[in-house]
Order: C-alpha cells, then structure tokens, then sequence
C-alpha cells in the first residue's frame, strides 16, 4: 500500500507541472517570474539622462528649493531659536567700568535737567489703602501717661454706654410658615 | 524732584519691617537711585547681578505663560525682588523673613515715580 501511495503521489506532481506549464487562462501581459522589475536599467539610469542639455536645466530646476521655500525655512528657523529657552545665554556680561561710570553720569544729568524744569507735579500714592507702619515703631515711642487715662476713659464711658442698650421684642423672630 | 522721590523711597524702608535696599538700575546694572538702611547688601547690587535678571526674565517670559513681569529669590539670609519694568528694572533686597506679600504691593505705588526717570534711560 506504501508502494502504491508513493507512486500515486509522484503522478499527482507530474500532472501539477504539466498544468502549470500549459494553462491556457494566464494573460500575456501578465508579470510572472520572467518579468524584469526595472525597465531597461540602462537607458533610464540617471547619469545618462542629465547628459541631456535640456533635461538637466529641467532636473536643476526641480531639484533646487523654491525661495519661498527657502524663506518659510529661514523664518522657521529664527522663530525656533527665538522661542527656545536658552540657559546657555544666561552667563553674565557686565559693562566696561568706563562705559558704567559715563552711563551713571549721563543718567545723573538727565534726571537733574528733568527734574529742575519744575513741571512735574506732586505725586500722591493712589488708593485708599495705605501701608501699615511696622509695629516696632510704635513700640519704640514713649507712652504718656495722659493718653493712656485718655483711653480708660473712654474704653468706661463705651462700656457704660453699651450697658444701657435695651432689646425691646416686639414680634417672633420665626414665623411659621401657613400651610392652607 | 529727586529728594522728594528718595524721601518716599525711605520711608516706605521704615514701613516695611526687614527691608534693606530699594534700588532703581537700568537693565544693565547701571543705578539711577538708591536708598539702604545700614545693612551690608552689596552683593546684591553689584553690576552683573542685575542683568542676570535681565537674562532670566527674558528666558522666563518663553514659558507660554506671558511676559516675566517679577522674579522672587529667596536665600538663607536675604531675598530679593525682581520687578521688570523696561527699560528700568526695580530691584528689593530684604531679610529672610520680610513680608515678600508687602514688598509685592508697593509696586503700584512706585509706579507714578518710575515713569518720570524711565524718560532719562529711554533718551540715552
């Protein structure tokens, strides 16, 4: 039986190529494993088509970015190194001390002629909050002995005061609410 | 006009307890006033400490979070505040434990006097 299979087997092989080789239903078009997958390599390889004068001016022209290109990339460069936060730049530069004694006698100068002109008015702090002295200034002065009779005084005579205020209720504070 | 800007700056010295030094520079460090209590604080001052303000803020104002307007650095023994108003930069220094709130609220205050001296700064 093993004999008989194999044969079986060998046949059904034979019968497969034979199909293969002649099927009618293949298209004459169609890319099989004899295809070549480039197109005549040597007639369209690059180096022979810019030999040409006039494909070569059109392949420049192509291959060179437009200027607006150019300048969108430019900008887009600026504006990223703008944005970018530098920690590099950080490092101090410091004036010339020429350069710092001339600049704080010019602005010595400007603010005196400004402020000799006499046109500017009085400037009042704004608002009606003011600042709040620190409390060890009034620590530090002297406490008189009248101010301090001053405010008993007048701490009894509010408290007298708050004494004699009389309630008189004359209605519930609560009132139920009506349900029909 | 300038005594009565340096008497001002002095007593908001007097009102705010632990404050040191109100100073008043152009961006690069150059100072056009000043007012300090007797407290050595010079460090703070020195001319490239405050452009390194300038830098930082610059730096600071690329966050997405819209200009840098005031840095707060708070040291072992001092802090200091930063305002930026350009061309002239606003610069507190004050003891570790100041009210930084109270140092904050006299911006608006200053303001009136700044815009007087931003005129000689804008026409060098």
């Amino acid at each position: 039986m093993e004999y008989v299979h194999s044969v079986w087997s060998y046949l059904a092989s034979i019968c497969n190529c034979w199909q293969c080789t002649e099927d009618p239903g293949a298209q004459p078009n169609e890319p099989n494993e004899r295809t070549h997958l480039l197109v005549d390599p040597v007639n369209h390889s690059p180096a022979l088509r810019r030999s040409n004068s006039d494909g070569l001016s059109t392949d420049y022209a192509h291959s060179l970015p437009k200027k607006d290109d150019q300048n969108a990339l430019s900008r887009l460069v600026q504006n990223t190194a703008i944005n970018m936060i530098n920690v590099g730049a950080m490092d101090c530069h410091s004036l010339e001390h020429q350069e710092y004694a001339d600049r704080i006698r010019l602005y010595s100068q400007r603010l005196h002629q400004q402020w000799n002109n006499g046109q500017h008015a009085s400037i009042a702090p704004k608002g009606l909050l003011k600042d709040v002295p620190s409390h060890q200034f009034y620590l530090s002065k002297p406490t008189y002995p009248d101010d301090t009779a001053q405010m008993k005084l007048f701490t009894e005579k509010a408290h007298i005061s708050v004494s004699h205020i009389q309630i008189d209720h004359k209605e519930a504070v609560v009132v139920p609410f009506r349900i029909p | 006009m300038s005594d009565d800007i340096k008497k001002y700056l002095d007593g908001l010295l007097q009102k705010v307890s632990g404050l040191y030094v109100i100073q008043i520079t152009d961006r690069d460090g150059v100072p056009l006033l000043r007012v300090s209590q007797e407290k050595n604080v010079d460090f703070a001052l020195m001319p490239s400490f405050i452009p390194t303000f300038t830098t930082a803020c610059d730096q600071a104002s690329k966050l997405g979070l819209g200009r840098n307007k005031t840095i707060i650095s708070m040291y072992s023994n001092y802090q200091v505040v930063q305002m930026n108003k350009l061309p002239l930069i606003l610069t507190f220094v004050g003891a570790e434990n100041c009210n930084t709130g109270h140092i904050l609220a006299l911006e608006h205050q200053v303001d009136g006097y700044l815009e007087d001296i931003k005129q000689a700064v804008t026409e060098a």
